[in-house]
C-alpha cells in the first residue's frame, strides 16, 4: 500500500512538471538564450544588444 | 590661376563596407557620445545617425547598413543603395577590411560606379600587416581615383586625416574617380542606353545614366522599376540578348568578371602578400573539395565516413553502457522477491531504467557524430558544403544560405530554426524554417541506433544509416521547390558566401564541443525523456486489469498436465499463455488503447499498436520513441529474463517495416519546442500547425509508398 502511495505522489509530481515544462516550451517561456552561437544571433557572448538580437 | 572652393559649412556622410569592416567603430570615433538611433520610415534594416564637428565643417554622418554588395536582390542593400541615390549625401566614406581587401573592393567599384565622392578607408591595417599584407595606400588611391586613408579604428587612428581627406573631397581638390570600362562591344551597349536614357528621361534621380544603363544590362529590377520610357526597355532586352548571345552568358556575369578582374590587377599592383603558399595550399585544397562535379559526391562521401565511424568507434562504449544499464535493472528487480508484482519495482525497472536507460546508451555515438560535425565545422568545410550545395538548393528554390540552417539542423531544429534570421528575405526564412525539421537531428539518431543494427547486417549499416540521412535532405529540398511554386512563389536572392580559411582545430575546441553536446543530450535524458517516461509508464500500467477474459492460471494447469512429457512444448506453450495474459492486460491500459485506437490507420504502414504509442510520446521528444519502445516491451515482458530491446524488435518488426519506421520517425511532425520555435519565428500558428501536419502525411505517404510496393517485391 505505501509502494502504491509512492508511486501515485511520484507519478504527480512528475505530471505536475512535465505538464509545466510543455507549458513553458509551448508558450515560449523555456527558451532563453544560452549565448551558443549555433543560431547566429548576436547574443553571442561579449557582442551585446543587436538588431539580430531575438531571444 | 588656381580657384580655391571653400568647404562646405554642413555635410552629410554616409559610411559604407562590407559587414564586421569596423564600420561601428569609426561612427562612434566619428561622433563621439552624441550618436542617436534612427529608423527611417518603410526599411526595416536599421540605420544610425550622428552628427560632428571638423574645423569649420558640420558633418552629418548616417551608418548604412553592411552589405557585401549594391544589388537590389537583399534588403539591406536596397536600403544602402536607395539612401545613396535618394538621399545623396555628399560624401561617402568606404570602409575596408585591409585584410580582405580583393572582397572589399568589390562594393568599392559599385560605389565608384555609382558616381558618388567618395573616400577609402582603410581600416585594420595593422591586421593586414600582421597578415604579411604591405598595402601601398597611395599606389592603390592612384588606381582607383580616390583618396585612400589608412586607419586604425579600434585605436581611433587615423581618424584626424580621414577627416581631412572628406574635407579635400567635397572642397573639390581631388580629381574623380578611375572609370570601369568593359571592352568595345559592352560599352557600346552602355552607350546606347545611356544616351537613351538622358534623352528620353531627362530629369531621372534614379542615379547617373552610365550606371543605371549597366544596372539595366545586369537585370536590376528595383532600376527597370523607374524607367517609364517601354522603347528603352525594347533597347535592353535586345542588348541584354545581344551580349548573352555574343558573350555565351548573362551580361550580368560579364560585368561580375570584369570587376573582379579589375580588383586582381589592383590588388596585383599595390598589394605585396608575404604569405603566399599559405593561401595557394587553400586554394588547392578549394579547387577539389568545391569542384563543379566533385563537390557534391565528395560530400556525401563524408557523410558516409561519419556515419562509418559513428557505428565503428560507437558501438564499443555502447554496449558498455547497455550492459551497465541490463545490471541496473537485474540488481533493482533482486530488491524485490522473485515473482512481485510490486508497482515501485515496475516503475523503477520498466519505466525509468528501460526509458531513461534506452536512450543514454545511445550517448558515445551522439558524442561521435558531434565531434565529426565540429571537426568539418572548424576546419571551414561546412562553409565550402553551403556554397557547393548553392546551385542546387537554388534550382530548387531555396535560397544558398538555408544550408546553413540546414546543418545547424543536424545538431537540433530549435537552433536551425533560429538561425534562418541570417536569410535576407521572408519568403526565404519562411520556405527554409518549414522544411529545416526534415533535416535528421541529433534526437533522431537514438532511433536508427536502435533501429539500424537490429535489422542490418554490419556491412550495411552505415549505408542504411546514410541513406536515411540523405532522404531527410532530399525531402527537404523537394519540399521547398513544392512550396516555392505553390505557397510561397517568389525568387530566392542570390548569396554571397564568405569562405573563411583553412584552419587545423584546436583540442579544446573540439573537446568543449563534445562536452556541450553531451551536457545537453544527458540534461534532457535527466529532465524531459525523465519525466515522460514517468507518465509514459504510468498510462502503460494503468487502469490495471483484474479480471480477464479468459481464465489464465487455468490454462497453464491444463498446459503443465498434458504437455508434461515435452518440456520444450511445455515451455513453448506457457509462455504463448503468458504473453497472450500480458497482451491483454496492456490493451487495457490508457497507451494500449490509444495505441489499439490507431492501429488500424498503421497497418497500411506495417506499424502495430507498439510503434503507434511510441510515436505520440516522440511528440514531446523524438528520442522518447526509442524510451516508450522499451518501456513497452519491458512492461509486456512476460518474463523475468528480459530480451534486449532490439531482439524484442526483431522478432516482432521485418527489415522493410523498420525501415518504413525509420522513415517515418524523420519525417513526421517534429518534436514540440520545434512546433514552438516554428510558431515564434513565423509569427503565426498557422505555419506551426501546417508544418506539422503536412510533414506528418507526408511522413504516412512516405511509409505507405515504401512498405506497399517494398512487400510487393
Amino acid at each position: 500500500m505505501g509502494e502504491t502511495i509512492l508511486v501515485i505522489i511520484v507519478v504527480g509530481v512528475v505530471a505536475g512538471f512535465t505538464i509545466r515544462a510543455f507549458y513553458r516550451t509551448l508558450s515560449g517561456k523555456a527558451q532563453g538564450c544560452s549565448g551558443c552561437g549555433d543560431c547566429h544571433c548576436d547574443h553571442v557572448k561579449g557582442q551585446g544588444e543587436g538588431e539580430n538580437a531575438h531571444h | 590661376m588656381t580657384t580655391v572652393i571653400s568647404p562646405p559649412r554642413a555635410i552629410t556622410i554616409a559610411l559604407a563596407g562590407n559587414p564586421n569592416t569596423g564600420k561601428t567603430t569609426v561612427f562612434n570615433n566619428l561622433t563621439g557620445a552624441r550618436q542617436h538611433v534612427g529608423n527611417y520610415p518603410g526599411v526595416t534594416v536599421e540605420k544610425k545617425e550622428g552628427r560632428c564637428r571638423h574645423g569649420q565643417t558640420d558633418l552629418h554622418v548616417v551608418d548604412l547598413p553592411g552589405t557585401y554588395s549594391l544589388t537590389a536582390y537583399a534588403v539591406d542593400e536596397l536600403v544602402a543603395r536607395n539612401f545613396l541615390i535618394e538621399a545623396r549625401p555628399d560624401f561617402v566614406i568606404n570602409i575596408l577590411d585591409a585584410s580582405n581587401l580583393e572582397r572589399n573592393l568589390y562594393l568599392t567599384t559599385q560605389l565608384i560606379e555609382l558616381g558618388v565622392p567618395l573616400v577609402l578607408a582603410l581600416n585594420m591595417s595593422d591586421e593586414a600587416e600582421r597578415r604579411g599584407m604591405q598595402i601601398d595606400p597611395q599606389r592603390l588611391s592612384r588606381l582607383l581615383g580616390v583618396p585612400v586613408m589608412p586607419l586604425v579604428a579600434t585605436r581611433n587612428e587615423g581618424t584626424r586625416a580621414l577627416l581631412d581627406a572628406v574635407i579635400a573631397v567635397t572642397g573639390g581638390h581631388t580629381p574623380g574617380p578611375e572609370r570601369i570600362t568593359y571592352g568595345e562591344d559592352v560599352e557600346e551597349e552602355i552607350a546606347v542606353i545611356a544616351v537613351q536614357l538622358v534623352a528620353c528621361d531627362p530629369h531621372a534621380s534614379h542615379g547617373n545614366p552610365r550606371w543605371r544603363a549597366i544596372k539595366l544590362l545586369e537585370g536590376d529590377a528595383d532600376v527597370r522599376a523607374h524607367v517609364i520610357a517601354p522603347d528603352i526597355l525594347a533597347q535592353v532586352d535586345r542588348s541584354i540578348a545581344r551580349m548573352t548571345d555574343r558573350l555565351g552568358h548573362p551580361p550580368e556575369i560579364a560585368f561580375a568578371d570584369r570587376r573582379y578582374s579589375v580588383i586582381a590587377d589592383i590588388c596585383r599592383e599595390a598589394v605585396r602578400s608575404t604569405l603566399e603558399p599559405k593561401r595557394h595550399l587553400s586554394d588547392r585544397i578549394d579547387a577539389v573539395l568545391t569542384h563543379r562535379w566533385l563537390g557534391i559526391p565528395l560530400f556525401l562521401g563524408i557523410m558516409y565516413l561519419i556515419f562509418q565511424l559513428t557505428f565503428t568507434l560507437g558501438t564499443p562504449p555502447m554496449d558498455w553502457i547497455d550492459a551497465f544499464f541490463g545490471w541496473l535493472g537485474s540488481t533493482v528487480t533482486g530488491w524485490w522477491p522473485a515473482g512481485s508484482d510490486s508497482m515501485l519495482k515496475s516503475l523503477l525497472v520498466d519505466g525509468i531504467i528501460a526509458g531513461v536507460g534506452g536512450v543514454l546508451v545511445f550517448l558515445p555515438n551522439i558524442i561521435l557524430l558531434f565531434l565529426a560535425i565540429a571537426l568539418l565545422e572548424d576546419t571551414g568545410y561546412m562553409a565550402r558544403a553551403a556554397f557547393i550545395m548553392d546551385r542546387l538548393m537554388h534550382k530548387l528554390g531555396l535560397h544558398g544560405k538555408s544550408f546553413i540552417p540546414f546543418i545547424i539542423g543536424f545538431g537540433c531544429s530549435v537552433p536551425a530554426i533560429m538561425a534562418t534570421r541570417t536569410l535576407e528575405n521572408k519568403r526565404d526564412r519562411l520556405l527554409t524554417m518549414l522544411v529545416v525539421p526534415l533535416v535528421s537531428c541529433g534526437a533522431r539518431l537514438p532511433i536508427y541506433l536502435l533501429i539500424i543494427p537490429a535489422f542490418f547486417p554490419q556491412a550495411f549499416q552505415s549505408l542504411v544509416l546514410w541513406t536515411v540521412y540523405v532522404v531527410g535532405i532530399l525531402l527537404a529540398v523537394l519540399s521547398a521547390k513544392v512550396l516555392s511554386v505553390t505557397a510561397l512563389k517568389g525568387e530566392p536572392a542570390p548569396f554571397v558566401m564568405e569562405l573563411p580559411p583553412y584552419r587545423l582545430p584546436t583540442l579544446k575546441s573540439i573537446l568543449l564541443h563534445m562536452w556541450e553536446r553531451a551536457r545537453l543530450y544527458l540534461a534532457k535524458a535527466g529532465t524531459i525523456i525523465l519525466g515522460v517516461s514517468i507518465l509514459l509508464w504510468a498510462c502503460t500500467t494503468f487502469p490495471r486489469k483484474t479480471a480477464f477474459e479468459q481464465d489464465y492460471a487455468a490454462l497453464a494447469q491444463q498446459a503443465e498436465e498434458q504437455l508434461a512429457g515435452d518440456p520444450d512444448v511445455l515451455a513453448q506453450r506457457l509462455q504463448e499463455i503468458e504473453e497472450a495474459q500480458q497482451a491483454e492486460a496492456i490493451a487495457y491500459t490508457l497507451v494500449g488503447r490509444a495505441g489499439y485506437a490507431m492501429e488500424p490507420a498503421l497497418r497500411p504502414l506495417g506499424f502495430d499498436w507498439r510503434i503507434g504509442t511510441a510515436m505520440i510520446g516522440a511528440l514531446a521528444a523524438k528520442e522518447v520513441f526509442v524510451a516508450q519502445l522499451g518501456i513497452v516491451y519491458a512492461v509486456g515482458e512476460a518474463d523475468e529474463t528480459s530480451d534486449s530491446l532490439r531482439a524484442q524488435l526483431q522478432k516482432r518488426y521485418s527489415p522493410l517495416v523498420a525501415f518504413g519506421i525509420m522513415l517515418f520517425m524523420l519525417i513526421s511532425a517534429p518534436c514540440m519546442a520545434t512546433f514552438a520555435i516554428t510558431k515564434r519565428e513565423s509569427n503565426s500558428w498557422r505555419w506551426a500547425f501546417a508544418q506539422s501536419i503536412g510533414m506528418t502525411l507526408l511522413a504516412y505517404l512516405v511509409a505507405l509508398i515504401v512498405f506497399q510496393i517494398g512487400s510487393r517485391l
